[in-house]
């Protein structure tokens, strides 16, 4: 036998095992980094604290923990199988990151924007599409996760209060969509902290309302990875 | 240590033990790994379907004023559609994809370029005509979008129907986007937002279909076989059929079992 370019073929049809290969929960740095961009950025947007000029001090870390952090925990959701994780985290974490470049471009006098409370579509545009993809997710964590369920509905529901009330600037609505985006980041805590704990302690600490209890397999005495933890 | 020289590459002796010779060593055993991800075309598909309804929508008519780009529109759709959605592309060579990891990648540069483009604007570095304005250099994005999108949605014959309309339509819409912007013709640039728009909520449809199929280990929207002409088989098109048994250790940490 041989291979395409003519050379004798010496290996036959090797044999394939699957490689199921343990991680740390990335959903853990998604609902911190998620809950903390939507506490900040959701709480000054419509709640009204501090003035216009304070999101050039938080973009940054807007950019970086509530962008950047959740990219990363939705790429390593991929090696987790947490289909959930991915998609939630990998769309908001490009959501912060975009609503982060606009204030920096606003804070480097390249654009303007609306001020809080007015009419601004474009803005409005992006949080229609959130809310649906939230809440398709939001279904979606509901065979396995009910915690990630709530957290995720009630940011698609503040995703679509915001929407509507950009697009038609309405600081009443912006309220609503504020408090829920505030529910939102303290069920998103909630999860991340339990999902953490949980693991840590080997037991249920907070409770998440699943089934099922874990029992990592690893090697005690073994490097970072074999075992668990450091 | 004393090297000695074999043939092809330099091969070492250890303590003063001869170096076998590797011409007459066994072929080693080799193993395939098949390691479980979740699905990447999940994100890559939603960064699309948002930026492509945002832009169309704009390009419609449906929101904002015809003058030119909002400049706070580029933004989302350079990380979302882009940056996120080229993330899913790359993790879908992982995944096996062929179609996910050449078409999420592709439109993923897309949209990281075309933010790039309008950040220019904006910083006006560059100005950008209106619609009814040739830009042929513009233009031609569109004629690899168009032939490569398209190629996509003949190998997505095979795969289901929702996938293979995203791409039909999105591949076509970007040959009339192609077309009117060559000719500055605001009319066939509005004939092509129309298929985007078509195509994006199939994107968000077959992303969605796909994500609740692994979440919950059942059929929840129907795949749209053809069967005999698809691989799945046409229960996937029955809403609780299952179509997979994933390997998992039940009490593993994550990666060992689905997560949440």
């Amino acid at each position: 036998m041989e291979s395409a370019i003519g050379h004798p073929v010496r290996l036959g049809r090797p044999e394939a095992r699957i490689f199921l290969q343990p991680v740390a929960a990335p959903a853990v740095l998604g609902y911190f980094a998620l809950g903390s961009g939507l506490i900040i950025y959701g709480s000054w947007f419509a709640l009204g604290w501090g003035t216009e000029k304070d999101a050039s001090s938080f973009f940054p870390f807007l950019i970086l923990f509530a962008g950047v952090g959740q990219l990363a925990a939705a790429l390593w959701g991929y090696r987790a199988r947490a289909a959930v994780a991915a998609a939630l985290h990998g769309s908001w974490g490009a959501m912060f990151l975009g609503i982060g470049l606009i204030y920096l471009l606003v804070t480097t006098h390249t654009i303007t924007v609306p001020q809080r409370g007015a009419e601004w579509q474009s803005l409005g545009q992006w949080f229609i599409y959130l809310s649906v993809i939230s809440l398709t997710t939001a279904f979606a964590a509901l065979a396995r996760s009910p915690v990630g369920f709530l957290a995720q509905a009630v940011l698609g529901a503040g995703a679509g209060c915001a929407a509507g009330a950009l697009l038609t600037g309405s600081p009443g609505w912006e309220r609503i969509a504020s408090w829920l985006f505030v529910a939102a980041a303290v069920f998103s805590f909630y999860a991340g902290a339990a999902l953490m704990l949980d693991a840590v302690y080997g037991k249920v600490v907070l409770p998440l309302l699943r089934r099922g209890q874990a029992e990592p397999i690893e090697y005690e005495r073994g490097d970072p990875g074999v075992k668990v933890g450091q | 240590m004393s090297q000695i020289q074999g043939r092809g590459p330099v091969s070492a002796a250890y303590e003063g033990r001869p170096a076998p010779d590797e011409a007459a060593l066994e072929t080693p055993p080799a193993r395939i790994y098949l390691t479980p991800i979740a699905p990447p075309v999940t994100l890559g598909l939603f960064g699309f379907f948002a930026s492509t309804m945002v832009v169309s929508t704009w390009l419609l008519g449906w929101w904002g004023t015809p003058k030119g780009s909002p400049p706070t529109m580029f933004e989302v759709a350079a990380m979302f559609g882009g940056v996120a959605q080229f993330a899913a592309g790359l993790w879908s060579f992982r995944a096996r994809d062929y179609i996910g990891s050449a078409l999420l990648t592709m439109w993923g540069t897309y949209w990281m370029a075309w933010g790039f483009l309008q950040a220019l604007a904006a910083a006006k570095v560059i100005a950008i005509p209106p619609l009814s304005t040739p830009q042929q250099g513009f233009a031609v994005w569109f004629i690899p979008l168009a032939l490569f999108t398209s190629w996509g949605a003949v190998a997505a014959v095979r795969e289901n129907f929702p996938l293979w309309t995203v791409l039909a339509t999105v591949g076509s819409g970007s040959a009339f986007v192609c077309a009117g912007f060559w000719m500055g013709s605001p009319g066939w640039i509005k004939v092509g937002a129309w298929l985007f728009v078509f195509g994006a909520c199939f994107a968000w449809y077959t992303g969605a279909m796909v994500l609740l199929e692994y979440s919950w280990g059942r059929v929840i929207l129907p795949f749209g076989v053809i069967p005999g002409l698809m691989k799945l088989p046409a229960a996937a098109n029955v809403p609780g059929a299952r179509l997979s048994a994933s390997v998992e250790y039940a009490l593993g940490q994550p990666g060992a079992r689905h997560a949440p």
